[in-house]
């Protein structure tokens, strides 16, 4: 294991996980949809297409955290500056997964649930848009006089 | 006059242009875009909603200055181009995009169940997929750019060392 790349450990884990995480998806999380009402077929296929999306960017996201963080570090940028970026690029691959799936599971009129999932997904990757805004700023601002 | 606006710092200019683009935002949503949260929601929801939709606006003004401010010191690096230009817009994306976004899922929510699911997949397959996407390019650019950046600091403090040591030795002979 020692001897791979770390580009081919960081494929092998994306990968491994995006692949388990399709069909994990599929049965965990069912749609719920008003009684008597279910997908028509074509938009079935959009949706798997969806969760294969879903699958690799949770991969990856999993691979960015495991690997990620030394290699943040090398930016030289406050200890919070780099903890929060990591977790920024990060948070950004791996939300879609539970997100996208608790959209589905939530339903249409559950207002509440749709409230929290705002809450929950999309203010916090604003915060973390925010973030990223800053921290790639700082990075690239000292990049000319470094490289 | 020019170098005195030039003068301005960098982050009061982004300050301002994110909080005029953060009020005109505020203001056109409720001409432009049904209400996030229905009418028919109790007031917390409804508070929910006007809280989300100032965050919207701040976060399409940060966008929008970034968008504005960022894009000089991009074209400075010296990593792919195309990689530098894509993490640059994927960064506004990701600070503009919730606005039309969360108000484009608000309509599909009043329309009958067909075009609500076309129309909920469209904005996933735009938003969602655009923004997983952007993510990955964040990651490699980060990648690249941190992984330059530490590989040529050795050459750098060796380049730098020996001038001033070179510098003090003819101050030295001089003498």
């Amino acid at each position: 294991m020692s001897k791979l790349s770390f580009r081919w450990r960081f494929a092998i884990i994306a990968t491994a996980i995006g692949v388990v995480s399709i069909p994990t998806s599929l049965l965990l999380f069912r749609p719920n949809f008003p009684a008597g009402l279910s997908l028509p077929a074509p938009a079935l296929v959009l949706l798997v297409g969806l969760k294969a999306f879903e699958g690799l960017a949770l991969g990856t996201g999993i691979a960015f955290l495991v690997y990620g963080y030394p290699l943040i570090k090398r930016a030289g940028q406050s200890h919070l500056l780099t903890l929060l970026a990591y977790l920024a690029i990060g948070w950004y691959l791996v939300n879609w997964w539970p997100h996208d799936n608790l959209h589905l599971v939530n339903g249409v009129y559950n207002l509440w649930g749709l409230l929290a999932i705002e809450y929950g997904f999309h203010f916090t990757l604003m915060v973390a848009g925010g973030v990223l805004a800053f921290f790639f700023y700082r990075v690239i601002r000292l990049a000319p006089a470094r490289l | 006059m020019r170098n005195r606006y030039s003068r301005v710092d960098v982050r009061f200019r982004s300050g301002l242009i994110t909080l005029v683009v953060a009020c005109i935002t505020f203001s056109i949503t409720f001409v432009i875009w049904p209400p996030l949260v229905p009418r028919w929601g109790p007031a917390t929801a409804q508070a929910l909603g006007y809280g989300l939709l100032a965050a919207e606006s701040v976060a399409i003004g940060g966008g929008v200055a970034f968008l504005a401010f960022g894009y000089p010191t991009v074209k400075r690096l010296s990593v792919s181009p195309r990689l530098a230009v894509a993490s640059y817009l994927g960064i506004g994306y990701f600070l503009v995009n919730w606005w039309p976004h969360d108000h484009l899922h608000a309509i599909a929510l009043s329309l009958d169940f067909s075009s609500l699911i076309w129309m909920s997949i469209a904005i996933e397959y735009v938003f969602h997929v655009g923004m997983m996407v952007f993510g990955g390019v964040l990651a490699l650019f980060f990648a690249q750019i941190l992984i330059a950046t530490s590989a040529t600091e050795p050459a750098t403090e060796s380049a730098t060392v020996p001038a001033r040591d070179t510098a003090t030795v003819r101050e030295v002979m001089v003498r």
